[in-house]
């Protein structure tokens, strides 16, 4: 989510982002070199800095994705070498920062903007580009939206004696989601997208 | 810019013998009234058909038996237009809200009209300012209290400038505070105001209010006399 900013990386457009994020994941995805990698996350890191953005939410992207890295790290070391392992996770650490670093200094709308100019071309193909650029841009919005919700419902449920039951939680949350979508849709109407 | 009434059209919102039936249930019967006045609030039970009534002035809703107008364009079958000139404010802000950040989502609408960038830069952080938003630009919405939600749904109306505002029990969900905050909001707009609502504190601002009770008008007068007839029918 957008942090406000006026750092150099926050001035960029998101063009040039987005195409310096597309460049370097694909030089990325080459490099053999743990070495390089190192110095492209330590490089990365330097840019959270600059760019003023708090270091523990680049940090909270990489513990979320912890169990993944350390499976592959395990797996590669046994399957492979350790050093295959790690440059396969610093790749992937590579890559979360850098994207980090563009969706944290990209405003939501400049981004969609983009692919919506993108997405032009498929106009030919009866695709409207900005109709995928609100859906995309809804479904960002409403996944907090629903995890509320989910809360919710499992608060609802312990309070009435059920701790844990994947059915008393998902039967719910699919009907409110459904609500939600409804009412959401009269609203787009009501605000003039027809 | 505000759009204007058309000329040679009657100004105001028609209801004309509108029944409305989801199904086999009616929910509105013989709705027949003229909205003219600035501030006219519709009350009822629960159930006795305030939303639908609501929906029907922007055309969400289209009668099943019947007419409505505004400024004498059809709402059903000029749909379009009618909602550009009608704003309209749910219940539940987080259903309306549909960009992840604030200043996005009262962009949106003025986006959708094609109006220039730069427009609507302007517009977006002078609506924000008014209904004190204005440091919560970047913010994302689902963080915002439920009050600031209920602002930020009026303003990505208002920053429309409709020529009407439509509201559906916009203060059900808010603490007093936000309550509060709301009503003022409300109270001052300068666009004819529909009101559907249980608030009965904010009535005495109104100059009309209709009392519905299962679908059908059984009062339509001044604040105090409706109010009357309402308690009488809660009682």
């Amino acid at each position: 989510m957008y942090l406000p900013g006026d750092s150099l990386l926050h001035r960029a457009g998101p063009r040039t982002k987005m195409g310096l994020l597309l460049a370097g994941g694909l030089a990325v995805s080459f490099t053999r070199s743990p070495w390089v990698l190192l110095a492209v996350v330590a490089a990365e890191l330097a840019l959270f800095v600059s760019a003023r953005i708090p270091l523990r939410k680049a940090l909270r992207q990489l513990r979320a994705l912890a169990p993944l890295l350390a499976v592959v790290l395990v797996a590669h070391a046994w399957l492979a070498s350790f050093q295959t392992g790690l440059i396969v996770d610093l790749r992937v650490v590579a890559l979360v920062l850098a994207a980090t670093a563009v969706t944290l200094t990209t405003r939501m709308s400049e981004m969609l903007a983009q692919l919506e100019n993108l997405l032009q071309p498929a106009k030919y193909l009866g695709v409207d580009p900005s109709r995928v650029a609100l859906a995309i841009s809804m479904a960002i919005r409403f996944v907090p939206l629903i995890a509320q919700k989910a809360q919710q419902i499992r608060e609802a449920q312990r309070a009435r004696g059920v701790e844990r039951s994947v059915v008393a939680l998902l039967v719910p949350l699919l009907v409110k989601t459904l609500q939600m979508a409804d009412q959401t849709a009269e609203a787009l109407q009501a605000r003039g997208l027809d | 810019m505000r759009a204007s009434p058309p000329q040679q059209q009657a100004a105001g919102i028609r209801i004309s013998r509108v029944t409305h039936a989801y199904g086999s249930r009616a929910v509105l019967e013989d709705v027949d009234l003229t909205i003219t006045q600035h501030k006219t609030a519709v009350i009822g039970g629960n159930g006795s058909g305030k939303s639908t009534f609501a929906r029907l002035i922007n055309g969400l809703v289209v009668p099943t038996r019947g007419r409505v107008s505004v400024d004498g364009m059809d709402t059903a079958s000029q749909g379009k237009r009618v909602r550009r000139r009608v704003g309209f404010v749910f219940q539940d802000p987080d259903a309306q809200i549909v960009f992840p950040t604030v200043a996005e989502d009262v962009a949106f609408g003025l986006k959708a009209r094609r109006e220039p960038p730069n427009a609507i830069a302007e517009r977006v952080a002078a609506v924000l300012d008014d209904y004190g938003l204005s440091g919560y630009a970047d913010h994302p919405a689902h963080l915002l209290s439920g009050g600031q939600k209920q602002m930020l749904a009026l303003a990505a109306v208002l920053v429309l400038d409709p020529s009407y505002v439509v509201l559906d029990e916009p203060m059900t969900l808010l603490d007093l505070k936000n309550k509060r905050q709301v009503t003022e909001m409300v109270l001052a707009l300068q666009q004819p105001v529909v009101l559907a609502t249980h608030e009965l504190d904010m009535l005495g601002e109104f100059e009309r209010v209709v009392v519905l009770d299962s679908g059908r008008i059984v009062a339509d007068g001044s604040p105090a006399e409706s109010v009357r007839t309402y308690r009488r029918l809660m009682d």
